[in-house]
């Protein structure tokens, strides 16, 4: 646990003589968020990894003629995770599990969540004009499924997922 | 003396409780980090247009062992619309068993397709 009475931040705080249970929530925002960060960490060592393994990929490189991976869409689909992330944590505060970033079909990304309570696969296109392929479930009743451009897919995404976390 | 060999097979149907199996290349693994036992729906991808899977009627067990790794029951990936199975003889390659199945990469539909058939596969040759 992070000690943040010492920090720079409450030497401020009562410099300017905030009262005591108004520090107090602003240095428990101020820890919050520094765990945040050290979880976005997670994320952007995932991300980094990412790249260096699919973006390095050459002609051929599953042995069936795979083609390489444009950095276009590697970015699409990670700036959709960051952005995902950042929504679920500024909304509700809620940390999105790191997903597994993956070569997908005909040079697009596969991201992928796995675990007891759901499933959920997008596939970011290489084109860009071209929506996202989603499906995602409970392992029940409870599917999304379609396609959406990335801008709304955040929104639509971290609805669902607020189910599960 | 020429050996009598048949230059054509006829197109069979496929019964639903006939096993296909389906070969992973181990490059596709490593680069999706899989780990264990799992099967990802990601190494569900058409190449020339459809999934090549080899039918047990014609795969012997050393066949088998050689082509396929990942069997997959033919009656569920039917079950899948808008999945389609057709025996596809390989006449070039000389593999009876070749069987593609079509509509794996169907837009709307890819990432769906390819979780349901990460259910309904299982491993039969453990990757080393």
């Amino acid at each position: 646990m992070l000690d943040v009475n010492e920090s720079y931040l409450s030497q401020l705080l009562k410099r300017l003589k905030v009262s005591p249970e108004q520090r107090d929530l602003l240095l428990r925002k101020y820890t919050e968020e520094l765990a945040i960060t050290q979880s976005f960490e997670d994320l952007n060592d995932a991300i980094e990894e990412s790249r260096q393994r699919i973006l390095t990929l050459k002609e051929d490189w599953d042995g069936e003629g795979g083609k390489p991976y444009q950095e276009e869409t590697w970015k699409r689909a990670t700036m959709f995770i960051r952005k995902l992330s950042e929504k679920l944590w500024l909304d509700v505060g809620l940390r999105l599990p790191v997903p597994k970033i993956r070569p997908g079909p005909s040079g697009s990304i596969d991201v992928h969540w796995k675990s007891q309570k759901y499933e959920l696969l997008i596939n970011v296109p290489e084109n860009a004009d071209e929506p996202a392929d989603v499906y995602g479930d409970d392992y029940k009743e409870l599917v999304i499924k379609g396609t959406f451009e990335i801008p709304e897919l955040i929104g639509v995404i971290s609805e669902w997922l607020k189910t599960y976390l | 003396m020429v050996k009598d060999v048949s230059l054509t097979w006829p197109i069979e149907e496929i019964p639903d409780k006939d096993t296909l199996f389906m070969w992973v290349n181990k490059k596709v693994l490593v680069q999706l980090r899989v780990q264990g036992d799992e099967i990802p729906g990601e190494i569900f991808r058409e190449h020339g247009g459809a999934l090549s899977t080899f039918w047990e009627k014609y795969a012997t067990p050393d066949e088998a062992r050689k082509w396929a790794k990942n069997p997959l029951e033919n009656g569920n990936v039917r079950q899948i619309p808008p999945l389609q199975v057709e025996h596809a003889p390989d006449l070039v390659r000389r593999i009876r068993a070749h069987t593609n199945i079509l509509g794996v990469e169907t837009k709307g539909r890819k990432s769906e397709i390819r979780v349901k058939l990460s259910r309904i596969a299982r491993w039969n040759i453990k990757v080393k």
